[in-house]
C-alpha cells in the first residue's frame, strides 16, 4: 500500500473500497468482544468459514469477525447484513442451518431470534431488541460493523474523514473552540472539560509536548474502554491524531494494561496499518505534520489509571501519584506539557469534528454532553455494554435496557463509578445521570461501571468488599490511604462479623474525611465513597448489624443461621442435593431439616430452593 | 516576587518556593515526617497539610510540595487541616506506637495513646522514604527501593537479597528518623561454617540491606576507615580524575 498523500487520495480510496464492496451481498458479522470470546465466538467464525468453503459459497456471502456489540448476556451474537438480522446464542451446530435457511432462502430461524422474557415477542432486527432500542450508539455503533483489524473497513464507514477535515480546513485554535463548544468532558472519571485541558496544554511552555491515551481501565466489572480499543481502535487513533495536531505534539502513548491481550494486539495492528496508509508517522496525509504512537503496556496496577501515577509508570518509575498542581497539561511526562485523556474521550473527538459541536451539544444535559458507555453488570437480566445519552435515568437503564433484575427480585442499590464510586438507593432511580448529579448524590461517573444489586446484597458487606479491593490496590505512598483504608476495612470486617461497636459509624465517617482531605490522588480521595454512601442511604443496615447482631440481607455469615420452614417445604430434595456438607436430611416429599452443626452457611440451599422454604435468621 | 497570605500575615516569596519553606522562614511551625531539607519534596506522610483558599475553592494540600501562588491564602492550623494532621498521626501511632518521633509528634498534638478501636501493631519503619530518596538523590547509588504496595509496602534491597549497588556509605543510616537502619564495622568479618572459619579481614556490614563490604585501610595511618566500594564509586563519579591512592586517606589524616 502506498502512503496517502492528500485528503483527496483518502476520499478516492474510500470510494474505491465502497465500489469494490457489493452492498447487497450478505455479510455475516460475528461479535468478537471479550464476552463473546468467552462463549466461543472464535469457533463460530471458523465454523462459518469452513461451512462456506464446503458449500462453495465464497462468492455469495462474506464472514466478518467484529468488535463488541455490547449484549454480552446473549453471546455469541451474529448479525446478518444487509438486513441486520439479529441472532443470539449461536452455536457451531446452528451454522449449516443459518447458511441454508437465512442466507440461501431468506428464511428466519425462530429459535435464534431474541425473545423478550416478559412479552414473549421475538425481535428480528438488532435495533428492535429492547436492549438496543433505548440506546444511542454513537461511539459504539461502528463496533459491530467493522473488522477491528481492517483499516479499510473503518475507512469504508467514513473513518479518518474527521482527521482530514481537522487538518485541512481548521486551525488548531478552531478545533479547541469546537471541542470546548461541544461541552465534551473527560470520560475517565474526573469529567474535566477536554477543550480546556487541550488549550492549557497548547499554551503551556515547554517542548516537546506529549499525548497519552489512558487505557488502564481497572475497575472490577467495567470493560467499555477495553471493548472500544478491541473493537474500533482506529476511532481512538483518529481522536489522538486530531488532539496531537491541535496541541502541537509529535509523540503519543497508549497506556494499556497487559491483561487486555486483544486490546493490545488490535491497537498494535491498527497503528501499523495507519502508518502504512500514511495516517500516522511522518507527513500525515501530506500535511507536513508528524505524529507517532507507542504502546506502553501496564502491569495491571489500579492506581496507574490515575494520571500522575500513569505518567510515572511510563517514565519507568514506580506507579505512584504525585501532588497536582502542576497538572500534567503544564508539567506531565518527563515534566513536559502532556495531554492525557481516556479511550472513550478520544473516540468522541472524530464524532465532534464530523458532525459539529452544535449537533453534539444538543445531546445530553446542561453540564454533560454527548453519550456515555456504561457497563451494566451485577444482578441484571441483560448484562452488557450500553451507550446512552447523558441525562437518562437509572430506571430506564436498569428496567428498559437492562430488562430488570433476575427472578423479579427487588432492586436495592446501584454502585456507579467503580469501587471508589458510590452506592445509590431506590429513591434515586429517577435521577438523570450526568457528572454533576452523580457527584451531588455522593457517587461519581468514574469510568462508567454500573453494578446493580438486589435485596440479597448486604450493603455493609458490599462496602467491605470494595474497600478491601482498594486497600490492596493502594500504592501505599501516602499515609491516609495506606493506613486509613486498612483501619476502615478492619472496622467493617468487625461489623460484618458481629463485633461492631457503638461509635463505629462515626469513626468510619471521621477516617473517611481524613482520606478525602489528606490523600494525594483520586484513589484515596474517592476511596471512602462506597462507605459514605452506604452509611448515608442504608444507615439502618449498619445499625442492625451493630445493635442487633443481625444481617438483614442474610449475607454476613457470622450473623446468620439457615433453617427450613417445614410448612412451606415440599420435600423436593433440591436443597439436599446441593448441600456440600451433607447438613440437610429428610425423606422425599417430607419436610427437610438442617443440622446446624454441619452447616457451613454457604447459602447453596437458599439459592436452590424454589419455594422460599429456606429461611435465614 | 509573589505575595500571599499565611496565617493572616502578608508575605512575599520567590516563585517556586513551597508553602512549607516560606512558613518556616516566617517562624510558623508546621510538623513534618517525610520532609528533609536536602531531598526533593515528596509529600507522602501528609502531616504537613495546610488549608489553602484559591479563589472560591478551599482545599487541603501538603505544604511541602505545594508551591506558592499569587494571592494564595494559607491557614496552617485551620480546623480542617488540624483534623487531617491529627488523624494521620493517630493512624501512625496505631502502627508505630514505639517510635520516638511518632510519639513526640502525637504528644504535641494532644494524642496520648492509640485509638482503642484500632488494632495496634508494632512496626518501626514509618515509610517516609528518606533512605530511598537519599540513596537516589544525594548518593546516586540507587541501591534500595520501595517494594510491594499498599499496606505491605516496605523498603528493601532488590529482591530482598544483598543490595549489589550499596557502597555502605551510611547515608541511609544517618538520615533515618526512626534509627532502624543499622550499620557496623567489624575487625574481622569471617565466614563461619561447620568445621571452620574463613577470615575476610575488616568489613562494614549494613544489616538491613544484607551487605558486607571490604574496608580500605588509610594509606597514612593504616586504619580501616571506609569501604573500597565507596572509594571506587567516588573515583568513578568524580568529574576530575583523582587517583584512588589519594582518595584512600582517612579524614583524620587529611586534616
Amino acid at each position: 500500500m502506498e502512503k496517502l498523500k492528500s485528503a483527496e487520495q483518502l476520499e478516492s480510496l474510500r470510494k474505491e473500497i465502497n465500489k469494490k464492496r457489493d452492498r447487497n451481498l450478505p455479510c455475516i458479522t460475528v461479535c468478537g468482544g471479550t464476552g463473546c470470546h468467552a462463549y466461543g465466538c472464535q469457533k463460530v467464525v471458523e465454523g462459518f468459514k469452513k461451512e462456506i468453503e464446503k458449500q462453495k459459497l465464497e462468492n455469495s456471502v462474506n464472514v466478518r469477525p467484529t468488535g463488541c456489540h455490547g449484549f454480552c448476556e446473549r453471546g455469541p451474537l451474529v448479525v446478518i447484513y444487509p438486513k441486520g438480522i439479529f441472532y443470539q446464542q449461536v452455536k457451531v451446530e446452528d451454522i449449516p442451518e443459518i447458511l441454508e435457511k437465512t442466507i440461501m432462502k431468506a428464511e428466519l430461524i425462530e429459535r435464534l431470534l431474541y425473545q423478550d422474557p416478559t412479552t414473549k415477542e421475538r425481535s428480528i432486527y438488532e435495533e428492535e431488541v429492547p436492549f438496543y432500542k433505548k440506546q444511542m450508539r454513537l461511539i459504539f455503533g461502528n463496533n459491530g460493523k467493522i473488522d477491528p483489524c481492517s483499516i479499510e473497513d473503518y475507512i469504508a464507514v467514513g473513518g479518518y474523514a474527521a482527521l482530514s477535515k481537522a487538518f485541512f480546513s481548521m486551525k488548531p485554535q478552531e478545533i479547541i473552540g469546537e471541542v470546548k463548544k461541544s461541552g465534551l468532558r473527560g470520560r475517565g472519571g474526573g469529567g474535566f472539560p477536554t477543550g480546556e485541558k487541550w488549550e492549557s496544554c497548547r499554551k503551556a511552555e515547554g517542548s516537546p509536548k506529549y499525548l497519552i491515551c489512558n487505557a488502564d481501565e481497572g475497575d472490577p466489572g467495567a470493560y467499555m474502554d477495553r471493548s472500544l480499543l478491541e473493537g474500533n481502535p482506529h476511532s481512538v487513533l483518529e481522536g489522538m491524531i486530531i488532539g496531537a495536531f491541535t496541541i502541537g505534539c509529535h509523540d503519543g502513548y497508549i497506556y494499556v494494561r497487559n491483561e487486555y491481550p486483544l486490546a493490545v494486539k488490535n491497537a498494535i495492528v491498527a497503528i501499523e496499518q495507519a502508518e502504512q496508509y500514511g495516517l500516522l508517522g511522518k507527513n500525515i496525509l501530506g500535511s507536513g505534520f508528524d505524529f507517532s504512537i507507542k504502546i506502553n503496556r501496564g502491569g495491571g496496577a489500579f492506581v496507574c489509571g490515575e494520571e500522575t501515577a500513569l505518567i510515572k509508570s511510563i517514565e519507568g518509575d514506580w506507579g505512584e501519584p504525585r501532588q497536582r498542581p502542576p497538572y500534567p497539561a503544564e508539567s506531565g511526562l518527563w515534566w513536559k506539557p502532556t495531554v492525557i485523556n481516556n479511550v472513550e474521550t478520544w473516540a468522541n473527538v472524530p464524532l465532534i469534528m464530523n458532525k459539529g459541536a452544535d449537533w453534539y451539544s444538543s445531546i445530553g444535559t446542561e453540564g454533560s454532553k454527548g453519550t456515555k458507555i456504561f457497563s451494566l453488570v451485577g444482578k441484571i437480566n441483560n448484562t452488557g455494554l450500553v451507550e446512552v445519552p447523558m441525562g437518562i435515568t437509572f430506571r430506564e437503564i436498569i428496567y428498559e435496557i437492562g430488562g430488570g433484575i433476575p427472578k423479579n427480585r427487588k432492586f436495592k442499590g446501584v454502585q456507579t463509578g467503580g469501587p471508589s464510586g458510590g452506592c445509590l438507593p431506590e429513591s434515586l432511580l429517577d435521577l438523570p445521570i450526568d457528572f454533576d448529579a452523580l457527584i451531588e448524590a455522593g457517587s461519581m461517573m468514574g469510568s462508567g461501571g454500573m453494578i446493580v444489586m438486589d435485596d440479597r446484597t448486604c450493603m455493609v458487606d458490599m462496602a467491605r468488599y470494595f474497600l478491601a479491593f482498594l486497600e490492596e490496590e493502594s500504592c501505599g505512598k501516602c499515609t491516609p490511604c495506606r493506613e486509613g483504608l486498612k483501619k476502615m476495612r478492619a472496622i467493617l470486617e468487625a461489623i460484618c462479623g458481629g463485633r461492631g461497636k457503638k461509635g463505629d459509624i462515626e469513626l468510619l465517617e471521621r477516617i473517611s474525611q481524613i482520606l478525602i482531605d489528606g490523600s494525594i490522588c483520586g484513589l484515596g480521595k474517592t476511596a471512602p465513597n462506597p462507605v459514605l454512601t452506604t452509611i448515608k442511604y442504608f444507615r439502618d443496615e449498619y445499625e442492625t448489624h451493630i445493635n442487633e447482631n443481625k444481617c438483614p440481607a442474610a449475607v454476613c455469615k457470622d450473623l446468620i443461621f439457615y433453617d427450613i420452614n417445614a410448612k412451606v417445604c415440599t420435600g423436593c430434595g433440591a436443597c439436599r442435593r446441593v448441600c456440600l456438607s451433607e447438613a440437610i436430611t429428610g425423606e422425599l416429599k417430607q419436610p427437610h431439616a438442617i443440622n446446624l452443626k454441619k452447616c457451613i452457611k454457604c447459602g447453596a440451599c437458599y439459592e436452590a430452593c424454589k419455594f422460599e422454604a429456606i429461611v435465614v435468621s | 516576587m509573589i505575595t500571599l497570605t499565611i496565617d493572616r500575615r502578608k508575605v512575599e516569596a520567590e516563585k517556586g518556593t513551597t508553602i512549607l519553606e516560606i512558613a518556616r522562614e516566617e517562624g510558623i511551625d508546621i510538623p513534618t515526617l517525610c520532609h528533609h531539607e536536602d531531598l526533593l519534596p515528596y509529600g507522602a506522610c501528609r502531616v504537613c497539610v495546610v488549608e489553602i483558599t484559591k479563589g472560591k475553592r478551599r482545599r487541603i494540600v501538603a505544604s511541602c510540595t505545594y508551591t506558592v501562588e499569587e494571592g494564595l491564602i494559607v491557614e496552617t492550623n485551620s480546623e480542617r487541616a488540624l483534623n487531617v494532621r491529627k488523624g494521620v498521626v493517630e493512624l501512625f501511632l496505631a502502627r508505630h506506637p514505639n517510635v520516638k518521633v511518632i510519639k513526640e509528634l502525637a504528644l504535641k498534638l494532644g494524642i496520648t495513646e492509640p485509638n482503642p478501636r484500632f488494632n495496634v501493631e508494632n512496626d518501626y519503619c514509618i515509610l517516609c522514604g528518606q533512605c530511598v530518596r537519599a540513596c537516589k538523590e544525594i548518593v546516586g547509588a540507587n541501591a534500595i527501593s520501595f517494594t510491594e504496595r499498599g499496606i505491605t509496602r516496605r523498603v528493601s534491597s532488590p529482591f530482598s537479597e544483598t543490595a549489589g549497588d550499596c557502597i555502605a556509605c551510611g547515608t541511609c543510616v544517618y538520615i533515618c528518623p526512626t534509627k532502624i537502619i543499622t550499620m557496623k564495622d567489624v575487625e574481622d568479618g569471617g565466614l563461619v561454617y561447620p568445621g571452620g572459619r574463613d577470615s575476610l579481614g575488616p568489613r562494614r556490614i549494613v544489616h538491613n540491606w544484607k551487605v558486607s563490604l571490604e574496608m580500605e585501610k588509610c594509606r597514612i595511618c593504616g586504619r580501616p576507615f571506609t569501604t573500597k566500594a565507596k572509594l571506587e564509586f567516588m573515583r568513578k563519579r568524580s568529574k576530575v580524575p583523582i587517583p584512588y591512592e589519594e582518595l584512600a586517606i582517612c579524614p583524620t589524616c587529611k586534616g
